[in-house]
């Protein structure tokens, strides 16, 4: 670690030692490179047998390259935002003098928050002892942190009071970049989030999520559904088996976010917020990190004033052999409304409506559905999608309301059985 | 004897053999100096300390021949072993200064070779062992098989390079980051020995007119499957380092499913790669998977030892560390359970009961005790004390007592 020793006033030798270590998950010591020869050659069992006497080489499978043996972390190494700060301290006496009335104090100093971490009275300490004590600390800033480590305290022999105080700087990094897209779908917001390692070791996404707002729900699009072994059924990530992430390796995830009704506004698109996510992740060891976005940000599609859902419809149908639509017309507004039904005619389409179009029906109160059935004809075969249709409100200055995404139906080319009626 | 060294060459390299063209041939020399001093001895002289130095043979006090070889490694003494090597490479026309110079090549050139870039690799001189391996190009070169010099070895077939030394420079370039490199070469190894292992299924090798009996087949085929194993392991071990974590574990799984008594070895491996990624569920489903193969006492060991590891992935290093102790009560004495023991111990708190455990272990057995992996710990651990210097120039004597000039002392760092 970097350490600045800062001594105020003229002594320049402390009774008092200080040292910090940064206290990493351990790791795993790699085997030595394997040498193992074969009994014919030069070397005999003679660098064998010393390589099989190293505790890092793994037992029976000599050729693993990953022991059992735990190393201590041996560096500082990177750490990044999110993760939890762990050290070491140690005061130890160096002196022949009893060191009496002391007190140890650590902050973190970051660009814009002075954190206090520890401060603990010693009240004695006699020479060659220590106080050791660990600190721990969620790192939630970028950018360069500093570690100040004070100790005050006097000596038997003399009743000056004695100030020693050690910097010891690091730098946080961005772990992840997270980017954010979103998208609306009808009357819902879809959020595409694309997240990129950016440390040089892989990690293990043990929480991706999005918490919505007070006003929304979520859906996920990022498993699936699937049975395992025993046939029990199992949610199984789009990504795969392996949930971790290698370094500078992108994913994307998509969530489809609904706002509840009451929080659309008519006529007009909002700009509220929608929620954020929450990130977990894992590395060497356990070592364990997380972030969660600011709350984001979405443009929220205006409330529809007219809402029309196809209830009934056939998902098969023959060519040239009409069927019937039902349609379920809500009246999202505040005001009643006369509706006259327009039976859209589209160049090119493989179906056709079939029946009077223009039909003025009775009036739908605020809140009110009603029902209507339409009949179609299929005309080409293969994938259609069903014609568009028109609702005129002749209550507001004929407010016209267009519904072309009605849905789709397969048109079989084969004519229906015909039934052979035996007289 | 042809069985070991059975090996097919690539489409020119046949061609050259039967043309006996001299275009392509090997020229290797000993290029890396390799002082036979002793840094012991040296640190020693440089701290002015008056420990005794236990007597070392060296390159001269040992015959110039294999058995000389073994010996000076049998003692630790890698760097009298390397110029061992140097001097007798040197007495064939293939030493010091020699490179590029037309020589011989017999099986027991190659085969001191093969020791000298052993020696290399494991004392971490892998810049120099590639230097040196660069005259023998891909160990595919027409005057490295037996067949290239009809009159010097009668009926004898195929490469006279150990596989040994095949291995080892296909795993060269990952030990110095070129993970890719090795891959190739790993995986052309792997696709000539399964060639060689359908042969053999056939009572065949290459080169042989003669069929195998029934014993020959037998012992051929377990010298190429044992081989074809270290392949593939050596494989899994490029994908780790290239943090290629689910090809490493497809790799090590087929490898568990070809050699059922070490499954649950492998497995244990597998769960400790999975604990270093981050991934618990993985992990416990793959120790689950290794203490159902083992059996008995094992079982019960691996039991323990799986249970800590898992606490220290949690942060309960009160309970990690006594995990350990319950393992050492079944495997006393062990260095790997008494270090990590001491590690655990590092986490609560207790920097004066790691330091003692660790320097226990070290002083419990020497020399076997004097392991490298316990002096970086206990080397660590000592940052954190004032005094830490002194007592890590402490430890020199003992090392003095027992070990030979290729102590990695390094794992100390002296200042």
């Amino acid at each position: 670690m970097d350490s600045t020793s800062k001594v105020p006033g003229t002594s320049s030798s402390h009774l008092l030692g200080l040292k910090v270590m940064r206290m990493r998950k351990p790791s795993l010591f790699k085997s030595a490179p394997v040498v193992l020869g074969e009994p014919q050659d030069a070397l005999g069992r003679s660098l064998d047998t010393k390589f099989l006497e190293d505790i890092t080489t793994s037992k029976n499978i000599p050729f693993f390259s990953t022991g059992e043996v735990l190393a201590l972390p041996q560096s500082f190494g990177l750490i990044f935002l999110g993760e939890t700060f762990t050290g070491f301290v140690t005061v130890n006496n160096e002196s022949q003098e009893i060191v009496t009335d002391a007190e140890l104090k650590i902050e973190l100093l970051t660009s814009s928050h002075r954190v206090p971490i520890l401060t603990s009275p010693i009240s004695q300490l006699d020479p060659g002892a220590s106080e050791d004590h660990i600190i721990t600390h969620e790192v939630k800033e970028l950018g360069e942190h500093n570690l100040i480590c004070t100790v005050t305290y006097s000596s038997s022999s003399s009743v000056e009071e004695f100030f020693m105080r050690k910097f010891y700087k690091f730098g946080v990094a961005k772990p992840l970049d997270v980017k954010t897209k979103f998208s609306t779908m009808e009357d819902d917001v879809l959020l595409e989030v694309q997240i990129q390692n950016t440390t040089p070791n892989p990690m293990f996404l043990e929480v991706m999520r999005f918490d919505p707002a007070s006003s929304f729900t979520v859906e996920e699009f990022n498993t699936f559904e699937s049975r395992n072994e025993e046939n029990h059924k199992v949610s199984v990530s789009v990504f795969g088996k392996e949930n971790y992430l290698n370094p500078r390796s992108t994913r994307q995830y998509l969530y489809r976010i609904t706002p509840l009704v009451s929080v659309q506004t008519a006529g007009r698109a909002t700009n509220m917020s929608v929620g954020k996510m929450d990130i977990v992740w894992r590395t060497n060891f356990g070592d364990r990190g997380r972030i969660q976005t600011g709350q984001l940000k979405a443009v929220i599609p205006p409330a529809p004033e007219l809402k029309v859902t196809v209830v009934q419809r056939p998902g098969t149908v023959h060519i040239e052999q009409p069927f019937n639509i039902t349609c379920a017309v809500t009246n999202m507004g505040k005001n009643p409304m006369r509706l006259r039904s327009v039976l859209e005619r589209q160049v090119g389409e493989g179906v056709v409506w079939s029946g009077v179009s223009g039909k003025i029906h009775n009036e739908l109160a605020p809140s009110e559905t009603m029902e209507l059935t339409f009949t179609a004809l299929p005309l080409q075969p293969g994938l259609q999608n069903l014609c568009a249709l028109s609702f005129v409100d002749m209550l507001r200055s004929q407010k016209r309301h267009h519904f072309n995404k009605l849905g789709q139906v397969l048109v079989d080319q084969q004519p229906p059985p015909q039934e052979i009626h035996f007289t | 004897e042809a069985v070991l060294s059975a090996w097919m060459p690539s489409t020119w390299v046949q061609e050259a053999i039967r043309q006996q063209s001299r275009q392509h041939l090997t020229a290797p020399g000993v290029l890396a100096h390799t002082k036979p001093g002793d840094p012991i001895s040296e640190q020693l002289a440089a701290l002015q300390c008056d420990a005794g130095r236990r007597p070392l043979p060296t390159a001269q006090s040992v015959s110039m021949d294999t058995l000389g070889l073994q010996s000076l490694v049998s003692d630790g003494c890698f760097n009298a072993a390397l110029e061992l090597s140097s001097l007798y490479l040197s007495s064939q026309g293939q030493g010091l200064g020699q490179c590029g110079l037309p020589s011989q090549h017999t099986p027991h050139t190659l085969q001191m070779w093969c020791a000298r870039i052993t020696l290399l690799v494991h004392t971490q001189r892998f810049k120099d062992a590639e230097m040196e391996l660069e005259a023998f190009g891909e160990l595919d070169k027409p005057d490295l098989y037996y067949q290239f010099n009809p009159q010097d070895h009668p009926d004898m077939t195929g490469s006279m390079v150990p596989f040994s030394l095949r291995l080892l420079h296909a795993q060269l370039p990952s030990y110095l980051g070129r993970h890719h490199l090795s891959l190739d070469r790993l995986c052309l190894m792997e696709h000539i020995c399964d060639q060689i292992l359908m042969g053999i299924k056939m009572f065949r090798l290459p080169w042989q007119q003669e069929l195998l009996s029934q014993a020959e087949q037998k012992y051929a085929e377990s010298v190429w499957t044992q081989r074809l194993a270290r392949i593939k392991f050596s494989i899994g071990n490029c994908f780790v380092a290239l943090q290629d974590y689910s090809l490493a574990v497809e790799v090590y799984q087929s490898l568990a499913n070809r050699l059922p008594a070490v499954k649950s070895e492998i497995f244990s491996g597998i769960a400790r790669l999975y604990l270093q990624l981050g991934d618990l569920l993985s992990a416990l489903s793959f120790q689950q998977a290794a203490e159902s193969t083992a059996e008995g006492q094992a079982s019960e060991l691996l039991c323990k030892t799986n249970r800590a590891l898992v606490n220290v992935f949690q942060n309960k290093w009160g309970e990690a560390s006594e995990g350990f102790s319950a393992a050492l009560d079944a495997d006393p004495g062990s260095l790997t359970l008494l270090n990590n023991k001491a590690v655990c111990t590092f986490f609560t708190g207790k920097l004066k009961e790691t330091v003692a455990l660790l320097e226990g272990a070290i002083s419990s057995s020497p020399p076997s005790s004097l392991q490298p992996s316990l002096l970086t710990n206990l080397s660590t651990s000592h940052e954190l004390d004032v005094a830490g210097g002194e007592k890590k120039m402490a430890l020199l004597p003992l090392l003095a007592q027992h070990v030979g000039d290729g102590f990695p002392l390094a794992c100390l760092s002296l200042k």
